[in-house]
């Protein structure tokens, strides 16, 4: 052989780049098999990212790295672990369950685990029964992972679900959705031994110790829905000395929910001096006065804004007596309860230093818009070929014959996935703006409510429609009854939200809403319920309140949520 | 005018603003300053820098990545694998040469000219059985039979999902 330049020539680096680029799994798999020197970039590409979705697949790949022939898998640096199981049905088979009892058989088993997933950064688990940590804390599999969510996972008692964030040191993000405790479960009975870890008994109500100290958490990001026990919040409470950002969603569930604000109050507490950003979300459906008023108790006792130095956004969806209620307590203003909305906030908004830095004022305004308007104001596209999806569902349904609440309907349900988005901030569409530059001084410039850039769709109500005009209205009257806040710049600005008439729970919508947090971008969509004819004075409630400075949420994890909620909806419609 | 010497002493001359698309060289014309003093490449001989000042050429003008988005552009760069039509052109070179190029686009540090060559050499991958790709590149089968067996298993149980 000459000295000829070839691909064995070139720096294991090149290799790795060029391997990376290879676009299908099959070319990949082949190119593990070419020689020795392209294993671990091969299997890297392959495997970055794992699914387990069932214990078939779970035992099968605990069986490849039980072998006399060292497993090539070692060399796949996996990133991100996925032991979602596709339904309820699998419930039992716990794949998290299966892998730390084959972990924990030999030391041999545990030290290939250990190679296989030492290079974890995130987990994402749903549906898993019972949780089983490991034996041995900080010995976990998993335990270099960053980001973890959890939907529909159960811990046989508080000390498994503790174990488990002791055994995640890195920890920063996690998101729990219905996560359930099973408390009074004799562990050892199970055969499983109890955690050596013990913390001292918090005390729910008012005191949390902060002495607290060998809980070195990292965690930045708390996420929580569909999760109401009391119990499970106080225990995260320890690990969220350092939260940034903390979501909490009641999901409207009504029952047993008010006994979980002491857990979200302790959180509170927890982060006081770190929290950027809070977003606490009853949903306008909760009814029941008591839990309105515990919610304004939650607020009263750990929510003085003043407190918490570092808060830059706070979006409360909350009914809107009662919002306006805790308005004024984060205000310190005692003002006359019996004051409009808008009149309150005019009053509270402007004038008082903890809503000095207020850019903008959301303003539900679906009632305003009846669907036939804007059905025909909305860009073709997306709004059209999102509704045609859902018809499509909808006789796909009738043609099987099924009902939906039947196995084989769950199936077109799935075709819902594609809603990507239910709020949409009104496009106010140049010609309007200019009509109404005649009028009184512009609060509202065309560029603020348009959406996307690069997006033609402008969903703005076509002129002439009831809708539209009572769009103009509606802005009319925020101008003149809110002029303090025009003259200080805030935004007010109109939102509209879907509903979907046929899911049942109305989640979807909601969940979406907030998912898309304050990204006012892309394609909205999907059927509605018409709110037409409603007295156009009602102001509706207030979506969220944005501070400056305040960044705009993150589309990526929007995305994640959007995901999540579709998932939860389809669950509950089985 | 920048003038850039090559391992095989030929000295080329290029504009300012073609040669600095590679990373290596507008560092150092930073670090030495307004001079005339040529450029010695000793990784790139003149066959290659011939090339890859026609690749410069052409890609002139064009705005260069930011040294630190690499991560964040990793996903995007990663999934597709087209190559422009002119690059595609220009990259239809033999192995040799394909790898040469590869090597001084590294060197260089000219990182869309190692994304086009990465790119050719993962599409000639693309499709291939093992044998094929070991024929393809010259490569020496160094497993042994357990470990191709194991290899498979793997593949197989991947392809199964």
């Amino acid at each position: 052989m000459s000295l000829e330049t070839s691909l064995s020539s070139l720096p294991l680096e090149l290799l790795e780049t060029i391997i990376s680029f290879v676009p299908d799994q099959r070319s990949l798999a082949s190119c593990a098999l070419v020689c020795k020197l392209w294993v671990p970039a091969a299997r890297a590409a392959l495997f970055a990212s794992l699914s387990l979705p069932n214990h078939f697949r779970t035992i099968y790949f605990l069986n490849l790295l039980d072998n006399d022939t060292p497993s090539t898998l070692v060399h796949a640096r996996i990133k991100h672990l996925d032991l979602s199981t596709g339904c309820r049905d699998e419930v039992r088979s716990d794949s998290e369950q299966i892998i730390t009892s084959w972990a924990s058989r030999t030391p041999t088993n545990h030290a290939v685990l250990h190679e296989v997933f030492g290079h974890l950064t995130s987990m994402s688990v749903r549906f898993t029964a019972g949780w089983v940590t490991p034996k041995v804390p900080g010995k976990a599999w998993y335990s270099t992972i960053t980001s973890l969510r959890l939907e529909f996972v159960n811990f046989a008692g508080e000390k498994e679900f503790q174990s488990l964030l002791r055994n995640c040191p890195d920890l920063e993000s996690l998101e729990l959705s219905s996560i359930g405790l099973t408390q009074d479960i004799d562990l050892e009975s199970l055969g499983l031994s109890s955690n050596e870890v013990v913390l001292d008994d918090i005390d729910y109500d008012v005191d949390f110790p902060n002495t607290d100290s060998e809980v070195n958490s990292r965690l930045k990001s708390l996420s929580i829905s569909y999760t109401y026990d009391l119990a499970t919040l106080s225990l995260l409470a320890p690990f969220c000395r350092c939260l940034q950002k903390f979501e909490y969603d009641w999901h409207s569930q009504q029952y047993a929910s008010a006994q979980s604000l002491p857990g979200i109050g302790a959180i509170l507490h927890a982060a006081e001096n770190t929290l950027e950003e809070l977003s606490i979300k009853t949903g306008s459906w909760v009814e029941g006065t008591s839990f309105h008023q515990d919610i304004d108790t939650l607020f009263e006792t750990h929510l003085e804004l003043a407190r918490f130095s570092s808060l830059r956004r706070l979006a409360l969806d909350i009914s809107t007596i009662y919002l306006l209620r805790i308005l004024r307590r984060l205000a310190s203003l005692l003002q006359d309860v019996n004051q409009s909305l808008y009149e309150a906030l005019e009053t509270l908004l402007p004038i008082h230093p903890v809503f000095e830095s207020l850019v903008e004022l959301r303003c539900d305004s679906d009632h305003l818009f009846n669907a036939a308007d804007f059905a025909v104001a909305s860009s073709p596209q997306f709004f059209q070929s999102q509704y045609y999806l859902r018809m499509q569902a909808k006789q796909a349904n009738l043609r099987s014959g099924t009902s939906p609440d039947h196995g084989g309907g769950s199936q077109p349900y799935s075709s819902f996935i594609p809603f990507t988005r239910s709020d949409s901030v009104l496009a106010m569409s140049k010609a309007d703006a200019e009509a109404d530059a005649e009028g009184e001084a512009e609060i509202l410039a065309p560029t603020q409510f348009s959406l996307n850039t690069n997006s033609p769709t402008q969903r703005y109500p076509r002129p002439g429609t009831q809708s539209h005009s009572r769009l103009r209205l509606h802005i009319r009257k925020l101008k003149k009854h809110m002029p303090l806040c025009a003259a200080k710049g805030i935004r007010l600005m109109p939102v509209v939200m879907y509903w979907f008439n046929d899911v049942p729970t109305g989640l979807v919508a909601e969940e979406r809403m907030w998912a898309s947090g304050d990204g006012y971008a892309g394609p909205g969509g999907g059927n509605w319920k018409s709110g037409g004819g409603q007295d156009i004075e009602d102001f509706g409630g207030i979506q969220g309140l944005s501070m400056k400075g305040m960044e705009i949420w993150d589309a990526g994890k929007g995305k994640v949520l959007v995901a999540t909620a579709a998932l939860l909806v389809m669950a509950m419609l089985w | 005018m920048v003038t850039l010497v090559t391992s095989d002493n030929e000295k080329f001359t290029a504009d300012k603003e073609v040669a600095e698309r590679s990373v290596l060289i507008k560092n150092m014309l930073e670090d030495v300053g307004e001079s005339d003093q040529p450029i010695p490449l000793p990784n790139v001989s003149s066959s290659v820098l011939k090339k890859v000042l026609e690749y410069c050429e052409h890609h002139r003008g064009e705005p260069l990545p930011a040294a630190d988005a690499d991560t964040t552009q990793d996903d995007t760069r990663k999934r597709t694998t087209d190559i422009s039509e002119w690059d595609q052109k220009f990259i239809t070179v033999d192995q040799e040469m394909l790898f040469e190029i590869i090597l001084a686009a590294n060197y260089l540090d000219i990182k869309s000219l190692l994304d086009v060559g990465c790119k050719t050499v993962a599409n000639m991958i693309k499709g291939k059985t093992p044998e094929e790709i070991r024929k393809l590149f010259n490569i020496v089968n160094d497993f042994t039979p357990e470990e191709e067996a194991q290899i498979k298993k793997e593949n197989e149980w991947a392809e199964d999902r």
